[in-house]
């Protein structure tokens, strides 16, 4: 094949969660070789192994968090290194999960059986906290994957919307995802916010409900990007990049692939777990609290609008960091947080124009302008007692 | 503060790599060496020990919960990973090739890390280097097993001594280009399908 003679080479990391699903698939499948592409995949356990990577250039690019190269570009939790997103890589995809014994409790208080409703079950967890604190035992503990990821800021929400200060009321823990079951399982963590499979895995041992989910908390938000250091990667590559891997994650978004994208995911090299124990995120049909399997509608988005970056979504996850002070606000950090997402080449590549920016409302009805961050934090900063 | 009083902690699930640093480094006069394997512990120790600098192994999926007890400490003294913009970016890129990370306290000044990040390189690329040999010796030893066998199978099929049997391997080996060592397990294999 002629072709083969101009393969750019390409080095990704990736964690290995579901969402990095199109990065696998755009190998694995053949989308990258089709737009001259030779991507090495590399497999890391932590997110700060590859932020190290792609420092030094050792890899072009890395699935990461959302927030995270906004944090990293901001110098937060970190040294400064400017990053940049090309591509989103999914949207939804998280749970929360609580173990056997809080749901029990938490059922006495009220909440549903059928969990999902994150306000009602919220709203629960509250009252079991009333009653704990007439018989205190150690403070409720919740485990996150990192500071600067969706999961924290979801979490944090879903306590706050039920009148629980995150910081006061319980304890927030940084865990690898893969450990948050075994974590349960020993009583280290009562509960947790992360991506499947986790969350389905918990259910299936026995050992945690699920209570609710992303895409009820915070419908059609990016989960996971792509990050690659600023100007290290050139127009080109990038925007065939981009093509590669929008045709991937159509690939995984496709009905009829899942138990494809199953089987290929459990190798050792990706997931190393049965396929039976993916399906559950893939399909979206989840447990939640007593109930049996159910569809949850978009519960986790490769293709689509979960591919753009907008600035709009960019400038949501700083407010996440505002909110809880991570970082105090200026107009132009905030103006350096939107730039990290980078729409430009991603209308390029798919020949698309840049949708609107996206209205954020969450489950508690608050309403995101992403021109008015102040006006949204003080809606909030009123509820602090 | 002498270079001895520097306090050193690492971090590896693997004993035996950690072991291999520790002894480097307090042969190189590093006395305040810490070890810990036990990741539970972590936190803890970090604590109480409060390190001028931690090396962990870049691959150590604890990682992320680490740094983040790093930025929620109440300490004045946090250790920040290191980046090309603290050391020298060969130095940097020598680390993550040999699969170690470095956190250092902020102030600590650059020339008396680099010796120090140096060591611990030259001790990770070390334990590799021997792991290989070992995984090289044992392959080394299951080849011989196999041959072992094989020769015992046709040995007692063909009622042929043991140099006859190597000799009728070694030919068949020559004649299909292959490791003597694949020749004998497809004997063995086949003889186990047969039995």
């Amino acid at each position: 094949m002629t072709g083969l003679r101009h393969q750019t080479q390409i080095a990704l990391g990736f964690v290995p969660l579901l969402d990095a699903s199109p990065l696998i698939v755009a190998q694995a499948k053949g989308f990258a070789l089709k737009e001259g592409l030779d991507l090495r995949l590399l497999r890391e356990m932590s997110w700060a192994a590859l932020r190290d990577r792609i420092s030094i250039g050792h890899i072009d690019a890395a699935h990461m968090p959302a927030p995270l190269p906004i944090a990293t570009t901001l110098g937060l939790g970190s040294l400064p290194v400017e990053l940049e997103t090309p591509i989103g890589l999914a949207t939804g995809g998280n749970a929360i999960t609580v173990s056997e014994e809080l749901w029990r409790h938490m059922r006495d208080a009220g909440a549903p059986e059928v969990a999902g409703d994150p306000i009602a079950c919220g709203q629960a967890l509250k009252r079991v906290l009333e009653a704990c604190q007439k018989q205190p035992a150690r403070p409720l503990v919740f485990g996150v994957v990192h500071p600067f990821s969706s999961h924290n800021y979801e979490l944090r929400h879903w306590l706050s919307a039920g009148s629980i200060e995150p910081d006061r009321d319980v304890q927030i823990t940084i865990l690898p995802p893969p450990f948050m079951v075994d974590a349960l399982e020993a009583g280290r963590i009562d509960g947790y916010c992360v991506g499947e499979p986790w969350n389905s895995l918990a259910r299936k041992h026995g050992s945690g409900r699920i209570v609710t989910t992303k895409n009820r908390l915070w419908p059609g938000i990016i989960e996971k990007v792509l990050a690659m250091r600023s100007g290290a990667v050139d127009a080109d590559v990038t925007r065939r990049l981009i093509t590669a891997i929008t045709r991937a994650a159509e690939w995984c978004d496709d009905v009829n692939h899942r138990e494809e994208l199953a089987d290929l995911l459990s190798q050792q090299d990706y997931m190393a777990l049965p396929p039976p124990c993916l399906m559950p995120g893939l399909t979206g049909e989840l447990m939640l609290g007593d109930a049996p399997p159910s569809l949850e509608p978009d519960f986790l988005r490769f293709g689509g609008s979960a591919t753009v970056p907008l600035p709009s979504q960019a400038l949501w996850l700083y407010a996440q960091m505002l909110r809880w002070q991570q970082t105090s606000f200026s107009p132009q950090d905030a103006e350096r947080a939107a730039a990290v997402y980078r729409p430009n080449l991603w209308c390029e590549a798919t020949g698309l124009a840049l949708p609107q920016p996206f209205s954020i409302t969450t489950f508690d009805d608050v309403h995101f302008d992403p021109g008015q961050i102040q006006t949204w934090l003080a809606q909030y900063a009123a509820c602090v007692e | 503060m002498a270079e001895d009083a520097l306090r050193i902690l690492v971090i590896d699930d693997n004993r035996i790599r950690a072991s291999v640093i520790e002894q480097g480094l307090l042969e190189a006069g590093y006395s305040h060496v810490t070890v810990i394997t036990d990741i539970e512990a972590l936190m803890r120790c970090v604590v109480e020990i409060d390190p001028d600098m931690i090396f962990i192994d870049l691959g150590n999926p604890n990682r992320d919960s680490l740094e983040a007890a790093f930025a929620v400490s109440k300490a004045a003294r946090r250790p920040i990973a290191m980046f090309v913009d603290r050391s020298d970016a060969a130095a940097m890129s020598a680390a993550i090739d040999a699969g170690v990370s470095a956190y250092i306290v902020d102030g600590l000044r650059k020339e008396r890390v680099k010796p120090i990040l140096d060591l611990a390189i030259a001790r990770f690329n070390a334990f590799f280097r021997l792991q290989r040999e070992l995984e090289e010796t044992r392959s080394a030893l299951a080849e011989r097993k196999i041959i072992e066998k094989a020769k015992g199978i046709l040995m007692q099929s063909k009622g042929i001594s043991e140099q006859e049997a190597y000799d009728l391997l070694r030919k068949q080996a020559m004649r299909q280009n292959r490791k003597l060592a694949e020749i004998a397990e497809g004997l063995v294999l086949a003889a186990g399908l047969l039995e």
